[in-house]
Parts: C-alpha cells; sequence; structure tokens
C-alpha cells in the first residue's frame, strides 16, 4: 500500500511543538502591531509603577517612547526565534525579559491585568523549563489557564460574596464598563449592551451565576477529560460574550486555549485522511 | 520466573518532576493567595474591579473608592486619582446612582459639583462628557425599574443641577 504520508513520523512532543509555535508567533505578532504611541497621550500621575519595576529601580518615571520601541523590536525578534524552535533557550529568556518589561509599563499605566498575567506566567514558564520535550510545559499552561479563571472566581467570592451573582450587580458592571469604554453617548441606548441590561432580573442573575460557577469550577478541567471538553469552550463563549456587551478584550487568552487542542490526534487524523484519499486517487 | 516490582505512589516525585511542581505552587500561590487576598505584595498588581460589590450590596469598599460612605461624601482628595487612577471614577458614578434611588437631590447636587471640581483638576476631559455620560446611566437606569419616583427625579436633576 503506498503511503504518502508517514504517521510514523508523528512525534511524542507534537502538542508541544505546536502550541510553543502559536504561542510565540501570536505574542510577536500581537505586540509587534501594537502602537505605543497612546502611553505619550497618558498625564503622568496615569504612573503607578508596579513593585516589580520599583525593586529594579525602573519605576521612577514613564519610559520614553524609544526605550519602549526598542523593548518591543527585541521581543518580537525573541519571540519569533522561539516561535520557529531557534536558539530557544536564549530566546524563551529574551521574550521573558522584555515581554514581562512591556507587560509591566501596561500595568503601570493601569491597563487591567488578567490577560497580561496569563502571557508573562507562560512567557516564565517557557524560560524555566524551555529544554524539556515532556509533557510537562503544556501540564503547567494548563493549570495557569485553569487557576486564571478560579481566581476570578474567588476574587467575585472574596469581595462581593454570593451577592455577585445578583442579576442588579451585573448589569451595573455591564454599564459600568460601557460608560468607561463608549465614547458616542448620545446613541447609547441603541448599543446591544442596554438591550441586555433590560432584560428581566431574573436571566441577568443565571448569567451571572453561571458565569462564577464556571470560573469556579474550572480546575476540574485538569483532572477530567470530560469536564474539559465541557469547561474550556464554555469559558471561550463567556470570554467573547464578555467582549461583545462589555467590550472587554481577551485576545491574549487565545494562544493558551490551544494548550487543549490535541495536535497529535489531529495529526493522526489528517495524516489518515491525506493518504486514504491519495490511495484513491 | 516474573517479578512484578510495586508501582511507585503518586506522591514519590522523581528528581526531574520537581521543578515543574514547584512552578505549578508558585503559580497557585501568585494566583490565590499573593494576588487575590495580598495584592499589595504582589509583584505583578492590579486591582480587580468588576470583582467589587456595587451599592446597595456590601458597601465597605467604597471607602476605597474614595467614597465615605457614612458622611455620604466623597474625599476632596487631589491625589486619588494617583492612587486609584481610573478605578475612582467607579466609585462616584456608583455613588451617585444610589443617591439618585434615595431621591436625595440636595445630596446629587452638592456630590456631582464635587465630583466635577476633581475631574477638572485632574484633566479628565470635557465635563459635558460626564455629564453626558451620568445622565444616560440615570436614564437606563430609571427606565429599567419602571420607578416612577426615579424618573422624576431624573427630570429634576436634569433642571436643578448647574453642571457649567
Amino acid at each position: 500500500m503506498p503511503v504518502l504520508f508517514h504517521e510514523s513520523t508523528l512525534s511524542s512532543n507534537l502538542n508541544l511543538r505546536f502550541f510553543r509555535g502559536f504561542f510565540f508567533g501570536f505574542s510577536a505578532l500581537a505586540i509587534g502591531i501594537h502602537n505605543f504611541t497612546w502611553m505619550r497621550a497618558l498625564p503622568e500621575w496615569r504612573w503607578e509603577p508596579q513593585l516589580m519595576l520599583q525593586w529594579l529601580k525602573l519605576g521612577q518615571r514613564p519610559p520614553d517612547l524609544s526605550t519602549l520601541l526598542l523593548a518591543k523590536w527585541l521581543f518580537v525578534i525573541c519571540a519569533g526565534l522561539a516561535a520557529l524552535g531557534l536558539v530557544f533557550r536564549i530566546s524563551s529568556i529574551g521574550s521573558f525579559l522584555f515581554g514581562m518589561y512591556l507587560l509591566l509599563i501596561f500595568q503601570s499605566f493601569g491597563v487591567p491585568g488578567r490577560r497580561s498575567i496569563l502571557m508573562a506566567f507562560i512567557l516564565f514558564t517557557f524560560m524555566v523549563l524551555g529544554n524539556r520535550t515532556d509533557d510537562w510545559i503544556l501540564r503547567v499552561v494548563k493549570w495557569i489557564w485553569c487557576l486564571n479563571f478560579f481566581d476570578a472566581g474567588i476574587c467575585k467570592l472574596y469581595y462581593s460574596g454570593w451577592s455577585w451573582i445578583n442579576g442588579e450587580q451585573l448589569s451595573s458592571k455591564i454599564l459600568w464598563a460601557n460608560v468607561v469604554i463608549g465614547d458616542n453617548l448620545a446613541e447609547v441606548q441603541d448599543r446591544l449592551w442596554a438591550h441586555l441590561i433590560l432584560m428581566p432580573h431574573s436571566f441577568l442573575t443565571l448569567l451571572a451565576g453561571g458565569a462564577m460557577l464556571l470560573e469556579l469550577c474550572a480546575p476540574l478541567a485538569l483532572f477530567s477529560r470530560t469536564a474539559a471538553l465541557l469547561i474550556v469552550p464554555l469559558c471561550a463563549s463567556m470570554q467573547i460574550g464578555i467582549y461583545i456587551f462589555m467590550g472587554l478584550n481577551f485576545i491574549l487568552f487565545l494562544p493558551a486555549y490551544l494548550v487543549w487542542v490535541p495536535w497529535d490526534r489531529l495529526y493522526q487524523k489528517g495524516a489518515q485522511l491525506f493518504n486514504r484519499y491519495a490511495i484513491k486517487q | 520466573m516474573n517479578i512484578r516490582l510495586p508501582r511507585p505512589h503518586f506522591w514519590v516525585i522523581s528528581k526531574s518532576d520537581l521543578l515543574p511542581r514547584c512552578l505549578i505552587l508558585f503559580f497557585v500561590f501568585g494566583y490565590v493567595f499573593a494576588h487575590v487576598f495580598r495584592g499589595d505584595i504582589y509583584p505583578f498588581y492590579q486591582i480587580d474591579m468588576y470583582s467589587k460589590p456595587f451599592p446597595p450590596g456590601p458597601t465597605p469598599i467604597l471607602s476605597l473608592w474614595g467614597v465615605d460612605d457614612q458622611k455620604k461624601e466623597i474625599h476632596l482628595d487631589p491625589n486619588i486619582y494617583h492612587t486609584l487612577g481610573t478605578q475612582g471614577l467607579y466609585g462616584w458614578t456608583m455613588k451617585l446612582y444610589q443617591l439618585v434611588n434615595e431621591n436625595k437631590l440636595a445630596e446629587i447636587n452638592g456630590y456631582l459639583k464635587n465630583l466635577l471640581i476633581l475631574y477638572n483638576q485632574n484633566g479628565r476631559g470635557d465635563p459635558t462628557h460626564l455629564k453626558a455620560l451620568i445622565l444616560k446611566l440615570l436614564y437606563l437606569k430609571a427606565h429599567k425599574e419602571e420607578k416612577p419616583k426615579i424618573k422624576i427625579a431624573y427630570a429634576r436633576f436634569i433642571s436643578r443641577v448647574d453642571l457649567e
């Protein structure tokens, strides 16, 4: 039987290589196309240096644009090399250092940070475990993914208690998010989110309760494949919903979702289909 | 003769597994302990504002947002923006929300004026933008709850509060 596409070429760490390529490639692209000029427009009183910058004595004043651009392009080069698996030990260390610097600058200007923390932790994992070819990197990234959602649930419980699931709370938060982000206030009532907050109170309570339950149950995805099949798509839908109704963008989560994709099985299936098709021809 | 060796117990950690396990512990600490409970010691700090309650829920957190819940007034500390950033506005808007619900027009007047003073002091932009923002917020609230009293308060609010 002629086999054009050898399934035996499947290596044991294909999942890791795919994830590594996507993660670093995406990070290089996301930071590479980011325009840092918005920081120059911010007043200096917005500058609240993160503790880590203070420890490194880099927090006295905001960095100038040329420093930011230098850090940005150094990150893009390092992440690009890491995506291709070239000089990975050095490129992963460089990616973490320059990436962390840029993320800390974002945070110090008050840009919300859950997405940045996820990215920083994954960069750190690659830097520390960079040489490993077993599945530990993927396992640690899955832990980070789950902890990120679990932490959001715990935060809600700690600060608000179960009252957070009251529909009134959710509608207030949707209002708050849009009031800050929206600029054309004259047309506010025609917007999608305005229709959502006018929905019945019980529906909003159900939404809020579902979100909190999902966040608190996220770690179950680590221990059960069935739970992961349910929790991961639901978390993705929740974040898409948050983007639509609250304008909060979770695009930096995208590469982290890819850690759940069984690339080796997809590769195997693809190879089988390809071979079957080729034989018929 | 086949001798079957006992399977190592799950808690026996090989040397090569030690580092990733420590890393997971570090992240658990980072997320759940340092970030949630002791944000001030965590080097990568953020305030998770969407986790905070709004009035009329539990309100002690309002003092953090620059609002004295007992005295029903805001702290006119010019540094408040510096310490709280954009999130200061959150508490003020929601406090106003509560005052409208309680139909306390006199307090709304004073509160809003103080808010505008602070808003201008910190160069936050055009105060008419803030005015439009707050009015629409209140209107939506009144419309949603279908409370005639609030609708009346809203109408009075527009006519009485001098924002210029």
